[in-house]
């Protein structure tokens, strides 16, 4: 099980910031999920492979081709400004 | 109506695509299933005018002309929202659409709209969305499933005459089973992902939830491309499945893990059972076994998955799209606030477990070892595969349970126990109705075949579906 201070530790590298009520039901369920993942620690067997399969089939070539307008890249930004995103400025 | 039937009814105008598109917008409006984010009304009758336009001008229609469907809300469709079902994508519209939503446009399908979902597919209840669950068209007081438990509802509930949905851990069989569709988890690389906003990319597949069978290989024959933009998609050569439907299937082998069996809701258990004896009376050899590693397949899963989901969704920054608070002092602030207000609680779970076990120390035994273990499981699994055609199990251990439970994360991930291998071992498999529990629920049966023999596995599932048609009266 993982105490309070490794949970905030995860949950800083992660971005997240987790307080109160919240904190303390994600202590539980965290415990509760690494008890049950830690089942393969079980399995002595499955460590003499070291193959990894390889997904890609071809890699395409490194061509430039030509990607989406800048004007279209930023649509979903809440805030830009002369083809930046912008994040200062927004308060 | 399926999609043979539309589309005859279309072609001799027995009816306008106007009129029906109009129809299931009517039912969409009407109803209590929750199973819409966004309904594309406009987008549905404009291209319902083309169709009608087509066959007026005497043009000759593909077989997926003017069908009315819907697609799952993490699938991407340029300039309609898509929203993951989470407040960090509410606003988000993409720019492009992916390939697989491309080519259903391509083959003149009216969308009616974007289906609910579990937040971001992490979910096996539709309880994460932050949307408002969906309904089981079939109980209102059960889950439709997940996390394309939106999809499900709809095909089952009569609001679309299909979906698409996407399939990480069991996301299209596992609702499939619960609403009593048919679900089709493609082989990992036989459907593009481009388009598809990840949960765990090497897991993830998009595939059709239909009434029958015949509909989810017309979907997957439409939809089955190689595609540049996606590097994991598949050159192989691609048959056309619904050309196979109606092959002879006697003297086919099919395997049942006997392990499967044990643990599980009676009434599925006996559904299964009595699937296996139909089977047979079709002229299939039925040989058991036992399912190698079925103890560690739910936490080889969720090691893996979460370690892919940390990474993936670490794109969310509320800075290029996506959530933005409106107050906060600095840019490390602004990603803090953005990621905890915009994700809801199982994504942030997952978000943890993921960067636990790919952090310093835990990796070799937890990440490493999970990987090592999915290629032993495919391996072993693989070679039972080589043997026989076909294995048969169930979709879900139980049907369809209710939203008042009190299940810890952990117990709720059990729902996805028979699901999550076809994706760990990147096979196809498919659910299809098997029958009904005491209370009128649907129980769904799971075929799985070696990777990229759609085709064998479509044809075995129509065949059970011919004949428990006439014995079950499934509809």
């Amino acid at each position: 099980m993982l105490n309070k201070d490794e949970i905030l530790r995860l949950a800083k590298t992660s971005k997240l910031s987790l307080s109160g009520e919240n904190l303390k039901k994600m202590i539980v369920d965290m415990g509760g999920i690494i008890e049950f993942v830690d089942k393969i620690n079980s399995v002595s067997e499955g460590t003499d492979i070291d193959f990894v399969r390889n997904e890609h089939e071809t890699l395409r070539k490194d061509v430039v081709k030509e990607s989406f307008p800048q004007t279209e890249i930023l649509k979903n930004s809440i805030k830009e400004s002369d083809g930046y995103f912008m994040i200062r400025g927004h308060k | 109506m399926d999609i043979t039937q539309i589309h005859k009814g279309l072609v001799k105008k027995e009816f306008s695509c106007v009129e029906i598109t109009n129809n299931y917008l009517e039912k969409i409006k009407k109803s209590k299933l929750n199973a819409f984010i966004c309904v594309t009304e406009e987008i549905a009758i404009e291209n319902a005018i083309k169709t009608d336009a087509n066959i007026a001008a005497g043009k000759r229609i593909g077989i997926l002309d003017g069908i009315p469907m819907s697609l799952k809300d993490n699938i991407s469709s340029r300039g309609i929202k898509t929203t993951c079902g989470s407040k960090m994508l509410e606003n988000y519209e993409p720019i492009y659409d992916a390939t697989a939503w491309e080519l259903l446009k391509k083959n003149g399908v009216v969308l009616l709209g974007k289906n609910n979902q579990d937040e971001f597919a992490m979910g096996s209840s539709n309880e994460s969305s932050y949307y408002g669950p969906v309904k089981n068209p079939h109980d209102l007081t059960k889950v439709p499933g997940g996390s394309s438990g939106g999809g499900a509802a709809s095909v089952a509930g009569g609001l679309a005459v299909f979906a698409i949905g996407s399939d990480t851990g069991g996301s299209i069989r596992q609702p499939a089973a619960f609403c009593g569709t048919v679900g089709l988890k493609p082989s990992y690389g036989s459907v593009s992902r481009y388009g598809l906003i990840p949960l765990a990319s090497s897991f993830d597949v998009i595939g059709p939830l239909t009434q029958n069978v015949r509909d989810a290989a017309i979907v997957f024959d439409a939809i089955s491309v190689h595609d540049p933009k996606d590097s994991t998609s598949s050159r192989h050569r691609r048959e056309k499945t619904a050309e196979h439907l109606e092959d002879d299937i006697i003297g086919i082998r099919i395997s049942m893990p006997k392990n499967c069996l044990n643990d599980i809701d009676n009434s599925v258990a006996s559904a299964i059972e009595e699937s296996a004896r139909i089977y047979e009376r079709l002229g299939a050899k039925i040989t058991y076994f036992d399912l190698p590693y079925l103890d560690y397949v739910m936490s080889i899963y969720y090691i893996l998955q979460c370690a892919e989901v940390s990474s993936n969704l670490g794109r969310y920054d509320g800075i290029r799209f996506g959530y933005r608070p409106k107050e906060f002092d600095d840019t490390n602030d602004l990603m803090i606030k953005s990621r905890s207000e915009g994700f809801g609680a199982e994504v942030k779970r997952r978000i943890l477990l993921g960067t636990y076990v790919l952090s310093s120390g835990f990796y070799d035994s937890y990440y490493k070892k999970a990987q090592k273990l999915r290629e032993k499981l495919t391996n072993s699994i693989e070679e039972i595969l080589s043997s026989i055609d076909l294995i048969l199990m169930p979709t879900a251990p139980t049907t369809a349970f209710g939203f008042e439970h009190n299940a810890a994360p952990q117990e709720m991930y059990f729902a996805d126990i028979f699901t999550v291998i076809a994706n760990e071992i990147r096979a196809p498999a498919i659910s299809i109705p098997c029958g009904k529990d005491k209370n009128g629920l649907p129980i769904g049966m799971q075929l799985m075949s070696l990777r990229f023999h759609e085709a064998k596995l479509l044809n075995v599932a129509h065949q059970f579906e011919q004949f428990s048609e006439k014995k079950f009266n499934i509809s």
